[in-house]
């Protein structure tokens, strides 16, 4: 083999083991990155999943709470307070004439009444079927009871085939909904708002809307205040995606979005 | 071929000046304009103020190589984000600032260059790199930071190619003139003389891109 030969071979593989080494090189940042992508990923899964559980452990233990006082309240003080209505009345039977019947009375009737409230506070607490209901049932209550306060008009509509929503997206969708109802009324001085809720294959949204005095949004300072903050913290938790307009003057609208993988 | 290295080399340089007013925000970035001015100044002045093509010009040479690796060994120490890498860049600027000065000054012979201080600089170079490399793959800055999404990534790794492929060729063009032997090697010289200048436009044209890249996205990681 002549020198020059020679020369280009020990070049040319001198060369071909540098771009071999570079070649490998790079092979191995990108199978590192395609793991560690992969393990971010399952390290979000697990982390979502994980916040769905405390959220579902959160509800559950919630609901059993109030089911063991509104229990509490119909076995215990309900009772109670039953006994002493009748003490009351015997009272009045027994002793006619010596004490103002009208003060006894009154006190049995006064005693009837926080019956009658604990009974109703007791009824709503242990109401478990309530909190499984579905959403739409669940606003269209709301809807009554604030278009019987007759501050505004409130309407709500739904569209699409309805599917089953765990409990605590459930909770947490009436929650948001509740607050931004709330608002409305406190703060809006609006004459309308519009609830529609749509069922479809990608998931369901819940838009709420009203003909309000309308704000700042984001404020100046980008802060929001709690309720806000509070909405956007339940919807996070969630996996909802919440969007919030508001300009001063034009209403406030805010819409839900829960993907349906969310939700399944 | 060799000769129309100057043009990706000005092409780069006015890439990084467009980019300079975001990558005057990056520690490490806003070094390469200076960087780029040294080897667009002494190459320039080869190329459009000395008539002569065969000029000696090693003196300069073994001056203007080892002032380039400490600007790129300054570049990996401000990237740097693990407190090995700043080591290693101070330690090795050290290294290659004593390195190339005794070797320049007491073991190279006049009108000649310094290719051992010309290793040390470029080896000194490959490993900081992939030190970086490691680096960007294992960083927890943040959770979606993607090294391919970076043009440094493409900077470092142009000039992590540079370096490999050129290594050898300096040596053999070396070898081959100190031992009078260039007659004899013509082809070989020559076939390295391309393979060299292929591996500069790659490098400054990667450059050019990535100043480009820099200064529309005006994201710097």
């Amino acid at each position: 083999m002549d020198s020059q030969r020679e020369g280009y071979l020990l070049i040319g593989a001198v060369m071909f083991i540098m771009i071999v080494f570079l070649a490998t090189l790079l092979l191995f940042m990108l199978a590192y990155r395609k793991r560690k992508r992969e393990h971010v990923k399952e390290v979000e899964t697990m982390k979502e999943k994980y916040q769905k559980e405390i959220l579902e452990t959160q509800v559950e233990i919630q609901k059993e709470t109030m089911q063991q006082i509104g229990r509490e309240i119909h076995d215990n003080v309900g009772q109670k307070l039953t006994l002493a209505v009748l003490y009351a009345e015997h009272l009045n039977l027994e002793t006619e004439k010596r004490y103002n019947t009208e003060k006894v009375s009154s006190i049995s009737g006064l005693i009837n009444e926080s019956l009658s409230d604990l009974r109703s506070l007791s009824q709503n607490l242990t109401r478990s079927t309530e909190n499984a209901a579905e959403l739409n049932i669940l606003l269209q209550k709301e809807v009554v009871n604030l278009n019987k306060a007759g501050v505004c008009i409130v309407s709500f509509e739904s569209s699409g085939k309805v599917f089953e929503i765990p409990l605590a997206i459930n909770n947490m969708l009436l929650r948001i909904a509740q607050e931004f109802l709330q608002n409305s009324l406190k703060h809006a001085a609006c004459k309308n708002i519009q609830i529609r809720s749509m069922y479809d294959q990608e998931g369901l949204s819940l838009s709420l809307e009203d003909d309000g005095k309308g704000f700042e949004y984001p404020g100046a300072t980008g802060g929001n205040g709690i309720g806000i903050s509070n909405m956007k913290k339940r919807a996070e938790l969630i996996g909802a995606e919440l969007i919030l307009k508001s300009s001063p003057g034009k209403g406030t609208s805010m819409k839900i979005f829960v993907p349906v993988e969310k939700i399944s | 071929m060799y000769l129309q290295i100057i043009w990706f080399e000005l092409l780069a340089f006015v890439c990084s000046l467009i980019a300079l007013p975001v990558i005057w925000k990056s520690k490490y970035l806003r070094i390469f304009p200076f960087l780029m001015l040294i080897i667009v100044a002494v190459e320039g002045y080869y190329k459009f103020f000395i008539a002569d093509r065969w000029t000696n010009n090693a003196p300069v040479y073994n001056v203007q190589v080892p002032l380039q690796y400490v600007c790129y060994l300054l570049i990996l120490y401000y990237s740097a984000r693990t407190i090995s890498l700043k080591r290693y860049s101070i330690v090795g600027l050290i290294i290659l600032v004593v390195f190339n000065a005794i070797t320049t000054i007491y073991f190279t012979p006049e009108k000649y260059s310094n290719v051992w201080g010309y290793y040390c600089c470029s080896i000194i170079a490959i490993m900081g790199i992939i030190i970086k490399f490691y680096e960007m793959i294992i960083t927890t800055r943040t959770a979606k930071y993607d090294f391919l999404k970076d043009p440094f990534f493409y900077i470092l790794f142009a000039f992590l190619f540079y370096n490999l492929v050129t290594l050898p060729y300096f040596g053999m063009a070396n070898w081959l003139y100190r031992t009078n032997r260039l007659s004899e090697f013509k082809g070989v010289l020559t076939a390295l003389t391309q393979l060299m200048s292929v591996t500069n436009y790659i490098l400054y044209t990667t450059y050019s891109i990535a100043f480009i890249w820099i200064a529309s996205a005006r994201v710097i990681y």
